[in-house]
């Protein structure tokens, strides 16, 4: 048996104001080179264990029990003990790389400063092995980048200069926290693979942290379950139960759908143009997309971030008057409508925000913004009878929205949605500020008001696993574009490059690949040049053809309710999915 | 004593509303001829002036004015603010233009020459001195309110209100305007410092309150000429303008502790660290 790295006793954590300990008599251990997963609801502890065991608890924060660390007991944090162990022995990498790097200082110089101080080398010796730290992170043209400021790189990028900063200290325990919990998902498989071989490579051990039991199988071998400040149970990853199959499935689709709302061409963006004024120097975020919303029926929006999916959305709510395109509701034209008609259009088609705590009036109680809300129906229905319908008691009516959790918020901003008595419900990002429960028991209650009250949802989400789960229909778009249109429920459908990318990329499809999740795909087969008007995909597509940067191709329908925006895509076989 | 400020300024303001009770009798009446100019002692803590006159009596109701002026500019320039850099922030663009110009121009003038042109022209009185402070102190709130307008309409709720088809006023006063009154508040004790040394000063040039109207600055003014023979004439309604302000200026501080919500957000993320 190998020996032990570190190994927690009996850590209980209190913060200063809060008299319930955050951590409650934690315990773990771990060996040189092993890896291990802290995964549970937010707020459960999972970070604080981190930074407890780096000794970087906040100010102000009291601690009993013991940290040992290769056999030798860390005391009190600040001790020289602890800024060894955390230099030579543990690294971090955190969740938000935009707020962990330096926005004045040049990547390089970051990596630099952490490699001069561990290893003892001048600046200038520091600044090569930087380099070298970059390109083992797979940075591309390792030395520009270095020169280059954070705002400069993407999320993906900045995220691998973390990680190069963290190796920066030659490392032998790699402490990850929700590394990739703000990445796109092809951009968080491509970093998932980068650490697990670079762990692989060093021979590292892995703390990694993330509420993605998915994401923790794959990197890890055993998973510790952590609820309210304590460790549950830690078990070998492949025993414990999945978590996504008890995400509710598709809907039946009933034989009439009533057609509510109607999209047609849809061109929008910010800046100054304005309608119907697009000059050749702007680019719009969605350039003419058609969308149809039914009775009953869940349409899924998917794409990465900078797809254009929220604007579409906020054309959809009237919240942005498009460049171009016409949105009729039952037949009534929503673009032209002004004063009392625009209001009422406005009404008709409600937004469920990503962050419930920033849709709701922090100064108003939830009765008075049910109210408020359902003030304009004909016949308004009471404040309760709309909590009730979203599985609320009347107890909440006189909360305020900071006395209740993320979980209960969403739903009294579904509640207030509903006071208004909509047609269609457009759910913008709703799923991912909620831990897995709350993320079922949200959908369970979108699937109801399917059933119901026969509205029309458009969920988007950056989720498109999810997606083909819930919904009867799949939009996915990119650049602005849908790329392909195709039921729900049956992945083995999708087959443009890009949805199969995308699809490949979610990590319950990586854990079915077995060992081999983390070798190497190789990215961007095609040595097109930027496409201006083609396909957004054609740069990066296995299948790509001259003419595919020439002419962006058409949506062509290649089987009933199934639409496709790729010529070559339709010969080729889907390749195998996993069957949920 | 966590808040001095507070604690400062509830003195000040039950001094000013007990004044009757706490120096009865006219504070401008004169006092017998063998009590002029008598140094501070055991009968005049304070001494008295060339009337006679007890100073503390005078400092006693002389805080009335000081308060009065005070609280009533800032009052007047707090809600004319609010409403224009609500306009501004929420309303069509050509009227943000229109409204932040007039600020630039209005800001463009020196306050203070624009305060003595304007009661030069007339007689001076003390309503006169606090229109003219609140008419020329809406500015920095306009900025500030439209500034934090412009934000709130970002923000979600506020979206999903316009989303339910509520009006432009209903959002402005319901969503928009409970969100932004934590600054305003701040804004306005913060102010008030300000105002009233604006008033010590229209009294030492005169031009403010008029006898038999007790003001602190006319009584500097008033003790200037014995500046050498008579310094508790002077100092002490310079101590008591000072406290004063620096009293609001710690009111307004702690007030903005209290109720700025970015404060009380980083003191939590302090705490609770990166979780989530």
């Amino acid at each position: 048996m190998t020996s032990l790295l570190f190994e927690i006793r009996n850590l209980t954590v209190t913060l200063p104001g809060n008299d319930r300990a955050v951590l409650q008599g934690v315990n773990l251990a771990l060996a040189e080179g092993d890896t291990l997963a802290l995964t549970g609801p937010s707020g459960c502890g999972k970070s604080m264990t981190a930074r407890a065991l780096c000794g970087l608890l906040p100010a102000g924060a009291r601690w009993q029990g013991e940290v040992w660390w290769r056999g030798q007991q860390l005391l009190e944090p600040g001790q020289a003990s602890w800024q060894a162990m955390r230099g030579r022995g543990a690294a971090m990498v955190l969740q938000e790389p935009a707020s962990s790097l330096n926005p004045v200082l040049r990547v390089g110089d970051q990596i630099a400063e952490s490699v001069a101080l561990h290893q003892g080398v001048g600046m200038n010796e520091a600044r090569r092995r930087a380099v070298a730290l970059l390109e083992e992170v797979q940075v591309p043209d390792p030395a520009a980048r270095a020169r280059w400021y954070p705002h400069q790189l993407s999320g993906g990028m900045r995220q691998r200069v973390l990680l190069a900063a963290a190796l920066a200290c030659n490392p032998s325990l790699l402490v990850a926290d929700e590394p990739t919990t703000a990445l796109d998902p092809t951009v968080q498989r491509e970093m998932l693979a980068l650490v697990d071989r670079v762990r692989r490579r060093r021979d590292m051990a892995l703390l990694f942290i993330s509420h993605d039991l998915a994401v923790v199988s794959l990197m890890c071998r055993r998973v510790a379950f952590m609820k309210a400040g304590m460790v549950h149970q830690v078990v070998p990853v492949n025993s414990h139960p999945g978590d996504g199959a008890i995400l509710p499935g598709v809907g039946r689709v009933q034989e009439t759908l009533r057609e509510r709302l109607k999209a047609r061409g849809i061109v929008a963006g910010y800046g100054p143009g304005g309608r119907g004024k697009i000059t050749s120097a702007q680019t719009p975020a969605v350039r003419g997309v058609d969308l149809d919303l039914s009775c009953g029926l869940a349409v899924g929006l998917a794409g990465e971030s900078g797809c254009g999916k929220s604007t579409l959305a906020r054309v959809l709510c009237r919240q942005l008057d498009p460049w171009e395109g016409s949105l009729t509701l039952d037949g009534k034209d929503l673009l032209g409508a002004r004063g009392r008609d625009l209001a009422a259009g406005r009404r008709k088609v409600q937004m469920v925000f990503q962050d419930p705590a920033a849709s709701l009036n922090p100064r108003q109680r939830v009765v008075d913004a049910l109210r408020e809300a359902a003030a304009g129906t004909v016949r308004p229905a009471s404040p309760e009878q709309l909590l009730a319908e979203t599985g609320l008691g009347p107890e909440f009516l006189a909360r305020y929205p900071h006395q209740m959790s993320g979980g209960q918020r969403q739903r009294v901003a579904v509640a207030r949605c509903l006071a208004a008595d909509p047609a269609v419900l457009v759910a913008d990002e709703v799923t991912s500020a909620l831990d897995a429960e709350n993320r079922r028991q949200l959908l369970e209650l979108f699937g109801d008001l399917l059933v119901q009250r026969g509205i029309a949802l458009l969920l988007i989400s950056h989720d498109l696993d999810l997606l083909t789960r819930f919904c009867q229909r799949v939009l996915v778009m990119k650049d602005g574009v849908v790329v392909e249109d195709f039921p729900g429920g049956d992945r083995s459908q999708a087959c443009h490059p890009y949805t199969r990318d995308l699809l490949l990329s979610s990590p319950r499809e990586l854990l079915a690949l077995g060992e081999s999740w983390s070798h190497d795909r190789g990215q961007g087969q095609s040595d097109l040049s930027r496409p201006a008007d083609g396909c957004p995909w054609a740069q990066r597509c296995s299948l790509a053809q001259p003419q595919c940067i020439q002419a962006l191709p058409g949506l062509v329908e290649i089987a009933p309710g199934h639409l496709l925006r790729c010529p070559e895509a339709k010969a080729s076989q889907p390749s195998h999915f996993i069957d949920t | 004593m966590k808040r001095p400020g507070f604690i400062l300024t509830t003195l000040l303001l039950l001094v000013a509303l007990t004044a009757p009770w706490l120096a009865p009798g006219d504070p401008a009446a004169l006092g017998p001829v063998d009590q002029s100019l008598q140094p501070p002692g055991w009968q005049h803590p304070l001494g008295t002036d060339m009337h006679g006159r007890d100073t503390l009596d005078r400092l006693i109701h002389g805080s009335r004015v000081s308060l009065l002026v005070g609280w009533i500019s800032v009052t007047m320039a707090v809600v004319l603010g609010t409403l224009l850099g609500l306009v501004a922030g929420l309303g069509p663009r050509w009227l943000d233009l229109v409204i932040m110009r007039l600020t630039d121009v209005f800001l463009a003038f020196p306050r203070i020459f624009l305060v003595l042109l304007l009661v030069s022209l007339t007689e001076p009185s003390l309503l006169l001195v606090m229109g003219v402070l609140g008419m020329t102190g809406w500015m920095p709130v306009a900025r500030l309110v439209r500034a934090e307008a412009l934000s709130l309409r970002q923000r979600d709720f506020v979206v999903a209100a316009r989303g339910l088809g509520l009006g432009p006023v209903r959002v402005a006063l319901r969503h928009v305007l409970p969100n932004l009154m934590p600054t305003v508040l701040v804004a306005a004790s913060l102010r008030v410092g300000g105002a009233i040394l604006t008033e010590s000063f229209l009294s030492f040039l005169g031009l403010g309150a008029q006898e038999p109207v007790i003001s602190w600055g006319a009584m500097i003014q008033q003790g200037r000429a014995h500046l050498l023979d008579a310094w508790w004439l002077t100092t002490f309604p310079g101590l008591a303008i000072v406290i004063t302000v620096v009293g609001y200026n710690m009111l307004g501080d702690e007030l903005r502790r209290r109720l700025d919500p970015r404060w009380q957000e980083a003191a939590g993320r302090a705490w609770t660290g990166g979780e989530e």
